[in-house]
């Protein structure tokens, strides 16, 4: 059984299938069926507190049962304090077009960010969709219901990219926008500035909010595997260049190793959990890993 | 300078990378790409280190062209210019004649030559070089005719080289290094030719001054001398037996004569004749010799054995020894059993036919005729039948007018089995009996008898000989009148033999000479008293032979009479 749904659970199947969310479902679930707790525990579900009245609280929240037994107000607030919501930002510049394979980096997006939401969804806790470029393209508000992880599904499946990213000036935005502290899930190839990046990552971070970063990156951008006359024609702004690759690959190397590492050095100096994606990696295998570090760190 | 010029069109060729590196930037792979920025920033870091590295690959691919080219093509430097020599095709030709075996002591010229040739010349060859290698004396021997680049090879090909003793003639040598020479691509031909210098090799002074002249163009002759010209060289230049017959224990004189092929002239030269390997017999001295003279001494020695000798005549070794002795075999006999057949006895003794010839050939006193070397018998007509011819080496008939049919038979197989038969013609002769069966069936005769004419006793040799000159329809007739006169005077004035001797001798030679150049195989057979003697040249034998009567007969007679 196990051996059928490995095979079943391979990125390269789910590409080829019509449906994200059934593959979505089936990637988490096969996860899950190993682990009996969930990996997002700890999104406090069981936190409960109380606090005294003042004046102007709203009384419909008053723990009647304290004040008979105890002849004092308090409040009862783990209701409203115990669902979290989970931001999932995709980006869907035309950048995010590019695969080397079968699979583009937005494809796998929208799969790592399907896959996500069912989790959250299954635990109760609410799901809230944004899909951007230079700006938010399509938004879907938090919703806790189960059933909505279709219309999750549906939104993802009807986006196409047009545009480049500006992914700063979303996040400034969104930071703006959102209300409560929550868990922010960043899905992106950050191919923008990095300083403005950063300064968005932090002022999410201000609010009090958990940000994780799934960097996407191809293998081939990763790799850099091409030789002889290659004309690279780019997916956003920058025109064509032609150029012998493979005497330019050391050197592209470095600029990409320079620039995911400062990617991910200005998460670490913000409290981010960075992950980089390599596409040609199963997701599953991504998934499991990631989760597995955090069940790790948020244990400790 | 080009051995292939037509192949530097191969030059053009350069054009290609040029066009390949132009046709490979429009051959490219075209890739949508997201990571743009990051191409752009590598490029950007690279693009002017590849920008110079593409112009020097482009000029190395365009020099490995025009470097290949010019490598087909062949380039070649006349002209040493500093840059080390160009490679060489050489022909060597070494004069291996006899005069190379002339030594200083130490070593013979050939073998300074040969380590010449081996340790100098060859050695300053570059690598590269090719030599063909030639023996010249008057023939040329082609050791390796075709130029062989293993200079090993050839170095020892030319130290096994051998000496031979034949003369030198350097022209023919160096037309064939030319003819070797000749259509090779090499630019540096060479002739290296290395003798002696004997004059005798540069005869055709004019044609080798010739020929190096019209190729000088194209092929540098090197004549390189070996040997310091010694102004020294004596040698024994004849050899000959002066007595016509060799018997054992009888003294016989050898003419030896020695030339001074040198510049300077010879004092005392001591000249020997030894017989087989005995010591020296008998010695004398040439008191001087002039340089280019020539001097004949007689010398005396003794045949001690029957049988063949090698006789020796020496003189002391100077620095070409081979040149400082001849031999010669002579045949020693015990005696020679003359038959002396006379048809003519006569009444008296006197008046016989033999009376003169008897004691001619056996000129000692009639107690010791016994044991002379020459023994005669005479008998008559009658009794040549009855005689076996077998027992005598020289079998003459003396004015013999016919003789039986079985006699001649006896005659002719006495001929053919070596012996010598004289016929003395006279008045009693019948000319036409012996011309057809001694000349037409037989061929014995040397030549047709004629009519005897004039008194045999009164002519003198001279007119007869005059007369048979004048009368040249039958000059093998005249021959054989004449020798038929000579004896007749032998008979009859012999005080006037040596003169007339002479003369005849002269006359005869001269006659010999133009008409005569082949022997008579009949005269020949006929007139040979002593079988091996040693005269090699053949005109010299056909003379010594017409004349064995008055050549032999006349040293004993003289003595004799004197």
């Amino acid at each position: 059984m196990a051996k059928h749904q490995q095979t079943f659970l391979d990125p390269k199947a789910i590409s080829q299938a019509e449906s994200l969310g059934l593959h979505a479902r089936f990637i988490v679930e096969g996860y899950m069926a190993g682990e009996h707790k969930s990996p997002f525990r700890g999104f406090a579900i069981e936190f409960t507190q109380h606090r005294e009245y003042v004046p102007g609280d709203d009384i419909r929240h008053l723990d009647w049962k304290v004040l008979a037994r105890t002849d004092r107000f308090y409040l009862k607030q783990y209701e409203q304090e115990t669902n979290y919501v989970g931001h999932l930002l995709l980006d869907g510049s035309e950048s995010m077009k590019y695969g080397s394979g079968s699979i583009t980096k937005l494809h796998y997006g929208k799969m790592v960010a399907a896959c996500l939401a069912y989790l959250i969804l299954l635990q109760r806790d609410a799901v809230a969709l944004s899909i951007f470029d230079t700006q938010v393209r399509k938004q879907m508000p938090r919703t806790s219901n189960m059933a909505s992880i279709h219309n999750v599904m549906g939104m993802l499946a009807a986006f196409d990219p047009t545009l480049q990213t500006r992914i700063s000036a979303v996040l400034h935005d969104l930071a703006g926008q959102i209300k409560r502290k929550g868990l922010i899930i960043l899905i992106s190839d950050f191919f923008d500035d990095e300083a403005a990046i950063l300064e968005g990552i932090q002022h999410l971070r201000f609010g009090g909010n958990e940000v994780i970063v799934f960097h996407v990156m191809d293998p081939f951008e990763l790799e850099f595997p091409f030789k002889g006359m290659i004309e690279f024609e780019g997916l956003e702004q920058i025109p064509k260049i032609m150029t012998r690759a493979g005497e330019i690959r050391k050197s592209y190397l470095r600029e990409v190793q320079g620039f995911c590492q400062r990617i991910r050095e200005g998460c670490e100096r913000n409290n981010c959990h960075y992950t980089l994606i390599n596409t040609s990696q199963p997701l599953p295998e991504v998934l499991t890993a990631y989760l597995a570090f955090r069940l790790r760190t948020t244990t400790r | 300078m080009f051995l292939n010029p037509l192949l530097l069109f191969g030059l053009s060729a350069v054009s290609l990378p040029i066009l390949i590196h132009l046709l490979n930037r429009r051959k490219y792979h075209r890739v949508v790409w997201a990571a743009m920025r990051f191409v752009q920033l590598a490029m950007q870091k690279n693009q002017r280190r590849m920008d110079i590295e593409d112009l020097i690959l482009l000029a190395l691919r365009c020099l490995l062209l025009i470097l290949l080219a010019l490598a087909l093509a062949r380039p070649v430097l006349k002209d040493t210019g500093g840059w080390g020599p160009s490679r060489v095709t050489a022909v060597i030709v070494l004069d291996n004649s006899y005069s190379m075996a002339q030594t200083d002591g130490t070593a013979t010229r050939f073998d300074l030559a040969r380590k010449k040739v081996a340790d100098q010349i060859i050695n300053t060859f570059p690598s590269g070089s090719s030599v063909s290698f030639l023996l010249a004396s008057d023939i040329v021997s082609e050791v390796i005719p075709e130029p062989t680049y293993d200079l090993n090879f050839a170095r020892e090909r030319i130290m096994a080289a051998q000496l031979c003793d034949r003369g030198t003639n350097l022209l023919p040598a160096l037309q064939r290094a030319l003819k070797i020479l000749e259509g090779r691509p090499a630019v540096r031909k060479e002739i290296y030719l290395i003798t002696d210098g004997q004059a005798s090799g540069f005869r055709q002074t004019g044609d080798l001054r010739q020929l190096m002249e019209d190729n000088r163009k194209d092929v540098r002759t090197h004549i390189v001398l070996v040997g310091d010209p010694d102004p020294r060289n004596l040698a024994v230049t004849a050899l000959r037996m002066a007595s016509a017959l060799a018997p054992v224990n009888q003294s016989l004189r050898f003419e030896v004569q020695v030339t001074n092929e040198g510049r300077t002239e010879a004092r005392d030269v001591p000249v020997r004749v030894a017989i087989d390997d005995e010591p020296a017999a008998e010695e004398t001295l040439i008191a001087s010799l002039a340089p280019g003279e020539a001097k004949s001494v007689s010398l005396f020695a003794k045949l001690r054995v029957e049988g063949f000798h090698t006789v020796t005549a020496r003189i002391p070794h100077d620095q070409l020894p081979r040149d400082d002795e001849r031999s010669i075999v002579v045949h020693a006999i015990k005696q020679v059993q003359v038959l002396l057949v006379d048809g003519k006895p006569g009444r008296e003794a006197r008046e016989s036919e033999t009376f003169f010839l008897r004691p001619a050939l056996q000129p000692v006193d009639p107690a010791a005729q016994d044991r002379f070397y020459i023994q005669a018998r005479v008998i008559t007509p009658g009794e040549l039948d009855a005689t076996r011819l077998d027992e005598f080496d020289v079998i003459v008939l003396a004015n013999l007018s016919d003789m039986s049919a079985a006699a001649v038979g006896g005659l002719e197989r006495a001929v053919r089995d070596g012996r010598g038969l004289i016929i003395f013609p006279g008045d009693l002769v019948n000319t036409a009996f012996y011309n057809e069966q001694f000349l037409t069936q037989r061929g014995l005769l040397p030549a047709k008898l004629g009519e005897a004419r004039g008194d045999a006793c009164t002519l003198h040799v001279a007119s007869r000989l005059a007369e048979a000159i004048e009368d040249g329809a039958d000059l093998r007739r005249a021959s054989g009148a004449i020798r038929a006169g000579v004896w007749h005077l032998v008979g009859h004035s012999y005080e006037q033999l040596p003169e007339i001797i002479a003369r005849a001798e002269e006359e005869f030679a001269a006659l010999v000479d133009v008409l005569l150049p082949q022997p008579l195989a009949g005269e020949t057979q006929a007139a040979t008293p002593v079988k091996g003697e040693a005269v090699p040249i053949t005109k010299a034998r056909a003379r010594s032979l017409l004349h064995f009567p008055a050549a032999n007969m006349a040293p004993a007679l003289t003595r004799k009479t004197g």
